[in-house]
């Protein structure tokens, strides 16, 4: 089996009092926010919606490569919202000598797109509860550690 | 025995944009086009987790 990219396991852990169809639309938002529309060069789009479980898509260019997936899982632990978001697929390119030969590093596809959506996520959930706890295991800068 | 080398020379170069046409194509897990968007409120779990 592949070594998984080193950022990979990004992920996002918040604690909060909102209620699910707040967190919901907070969610949505965030991924609205993040795609860029004119020329569709990326987005997020949600792909399934299950009671405590969404599951969003990254999308390159016109939408027709899916270049990650990642899900938002939310339980209950003692009357509060316990929140996880991870990288459940994603692809990796990297840069060829004549489209065959492997020359660079390998790049996580849609890792700036996502690390986009936790930013816009985090910064709509402090505003709307200022209490919720918010953990991110790794840089949000965009061009840091996209390649491995 | 030129043939032979340019036909090998144009497939080395034509692997690698076919692979990505096949990357493209193939390796997604959602349609392109969503037909029905999914309704966020299915989010809700109601009072199914609560203590």
């Amino acid at each position: 089996m592949a070594k998984p990219h080193k950022h990979a396991g990004l992920r996002l852990l918040v604690t909060t009092s909102l209620a699910d169809a707040d967190i919901a639309r907070l969610a949505k938002q965030a991924a609205a926010g993040v795609t860029v529309k004119v020329p569709q060069w990326s987005s997020v789009r949600l792909e399934k919606a299950e009671p405590g479980f969404l599951v969003f898509s990254v999308r390159g260019p016109g939408g027709l490569a899916e270049l990650m997936e990642f899900a938002l899982e939310a339980v209950t632990d003692s009357g509060a919202t316990k929140m996880r978001s991870t990288i459940t697929r994603y692809k990796q390119s990297q840069s060829t000598f004549a489209g065959v030969i492997p020359t660079g590093p390998k790049k996580l596809s849609g890792l700036a797109t996502y690390r986009k959506w936790i930013q816009n996520f985090t910064a709509a959930l402090r505003e709307a509860d200022p209490s919720a706890a918010i953990d991110v295991n790794g840089p949000l800068t965009a061009s840091v550690g996209e390649y491995l | 025995m030129n043939a032979a080398v340019e036909v090998l020379i144009g497939a080395a170069l034509l692997a690698g944009p076919l692979y990505k046409l096949y990357w493209l194509v193939n390796t997604r897990a959602h349609p392109r086009v969503q037909q029905t968007p999914p309704d966020v409120s299915a989010f809700d779990r109601g009072q199914e987790d609560t203590p």
